[in-house]
């Protein structure tokens, strides 16, 4: 079991701490459905320090993560945040990932936790004179995510981050807040350009990216800083309404903006073309598993990824059966009850000739029939979608 | 620290009994609200079903889990309780009073004799 450098803090917090993917987190620290309403109002700190964290790097590194990714994080700009699948040869999801350009033949690449060492296999097994630097064990991650995120974030740096744009990242000191005073070891932190120039503060990796759906930003520092950088999250963000929260709010945030789930959603037999979104395949450039994708597309025949709103009273969860006509069409792979809408929302996958929006069907819950419709994502408009 | 009502029986599933007469009110513990968190669905028994003792009676749902309660008797669903239905959270606010999920007509009056008595289940509880 492997703890984040941020146990105490949960514990003392009063968090409920569960296993996770090999981690111990927390879940919860007061109510799930309160932790997600501040999140959607103001602002949640999470600690997601149990993501994984790769350097892949060396001369042809971007044709190497061409090859791998189904977007086209090779012909992104320094510091762009891409998100991406990455397939096997049979076209079927192993991950998904963000991956920043951090130089010309340098990558900065945040697997799912439970999926790190299978991803580092994964990577290491395409490697030529290229190397990849795990730091999963050595930095530690706060999501800062909610519409006062910005603000929380201009108490800790002097970094313009309205300049970071949605779904780009900087290297940035944290120099409104003290440092332990000592330099970064990490190949991610060391050595780096600073955005604000050289000096004290702790040194981390901002994104503006998230799981939220909401405006936020992630904070990637070292395990010997991560303490510091809770705390002046939690403290200066009193004043924007700050909270910590726990996996269970999460887990109900993403699912209200649809966002996929790895090892839920999608666990080793679907592709992206079945999940979505659309824009995380660029059929402009080659990757493993794409022309396995453009047969899939051409047949026009297998189980699309859709959005359901229960229209009665009930819950759907993981593994409950869709039905329509009184017979199984497909399966519910992520539900719950979104704390904003007050109904039941589902994930599943349904036969293509069933997903159009409007579709209406049934979900399984135990021995009852929850009507329910084929939805657009997300379930819940609004914050950065 | 939980509350147990001394004048109420009680399971190893943390379903309480309160007795009246031939009739069994069931409901779950403030140990079991508590362990659940905030109960945002309830799905009750219809009335007049026929449970035997160790039947799932209903199901209680927080966001994140499903929870079933198991019926301590044997017997016939007389009363269920309607309120859950558009107020979940009675169950955490008072789950030893408005928050009652049915009352069971019993069959057989030894099913009683199996429940624990509120010390028993304090002792369970190891508060």
């Amino acid at each position: 079991m492997n703890r984040t450098p941020l146990h105490g803090e949960h514990v003392a917090l009063g968090g409920k701490m569960v296993w996770f993917a090999g981690w111990e987190m927390p879940i919860q620290y007061r109510s799930v459905i309160e932790e997600h309403l501040t999140v959607r109002k103001s602002c949640g700190a999470f600690d997601v320090s149990h993501m994984g964290d790769f350097i892949i790097r060396g001369e042809g590194v971007g044709d190497l993560i061409d090859t791998l990714m189904t977007n086209d994080v090779r012909r992104a700009p320094q510091g762009k945040c891409v998100y991406s699948h990455l397939l096997d040869e049979h076209g079927h999801i192993l991950d998904d990932t963000i991956a920043t350009p951090l130089g010309p033949d340098e990558y900065f690449m945040v697997p799912n936790a439970a999926t790190t060492s299978k991803m580092r296999k994964w990577v290491d097994s395409h490697l030529k004179s290229q190397e990849l630097v795990d730091m999963s064990m050595d930095l530690a991650a706060i999501a800062v995510q909610g519409p006062t995120a910005k603000d929380v974030l201009a108490s800790l740096t002097t970094v313009d981050l309205s300049k970071v744009g949605f779904f780009w990242a900087a290297f940035a000191r944290l120099d409104r807040i003290q440092t332990r005073g000592s330099e970064p070891e990490t190949e991610l932190l060391k050595g780096r350009e600073y955005r604000n120039g050289p000096g004290d503060g702790i040194k981390a990796l901002v994104s503006r990216t998230g799981y939220t759906g909401e405006d936020g930003f992630e904070i990637i520092c070292e395990n010997a800083d991560a303490v510091d950088v809770w705390r002046a999250v939690l403290e200066r963000g009193k004043a924007f309404g700050v909270e910590p929260i726990g996996l269970g709010a999460r887990d109900t945030l993403r699912l209200e903006k649809a966002l996929l789930l790895s090892g839920t959603d999608f666990e080793g037999a679907q592709t992206s073309l079945q999940t979505g979104p659309s824009w995380v395949v660029d059929w402009k450039h080659d990757f493993l598993g794409k022309s396995v994708l453009e047969e899939q597309k051409a047949s026009k025949d297998y189980d699309k990824l859709v959005c359901m709103m229960a229209t009665d009273r009930g819950i759907p969860r993981h593994g409950y059966d869709i039905m329509m006509d009184g017979s199984k069409v497909g399966r519910v792979t992520s539900g719950t009850l979104s704390p904003v809408l007050r109904k039941g929302i589902a994930m599943g996958y349904v036969p293509i000739g069933m997903s159009k929006v409007g579709t209406k069907a049934e979900i399984k819950v135990r021995d009852t029939l929850v009507s329910a419709e084929v939805v657009k994502p997300p379930f819940v408009k609004g914050g950065l979608e | 620290m939980s509350v147990v009502q001394p004048d109420l029986k009680y399971t190893k599933n943390h379903e309480w009994v309160k007795i009246e007469g031939n009739l069994a009110r069931i409901g779950i513990t403030d140990h079991a609200q508590a362990e659940l968190t905030e109960i945002v669905f309830v799905e009750l028994p219809s009335t007049g079903k026929d449970v035997s003792k160790g039947d799932v009676l209903g199901n209680v749902e927080s966001v994140k889990t499903v929870s079933e309660v198991f019926s301590p008797v044997s017997g016939t669903v007389n009363e269920k309780n309607d309120k859950l239905v558009d107020s979940p959270e009675l169950l955490n606010k008072d789950p030893y009073g408005e928050g009652w999920i049915a009352a069971v007509e019993l069959r057989n009056q030894d099913d009683l004799s199996d429940l624990m008595s509120a010390d028993d289940y304090r002792k369970l509880l190891g508060e």
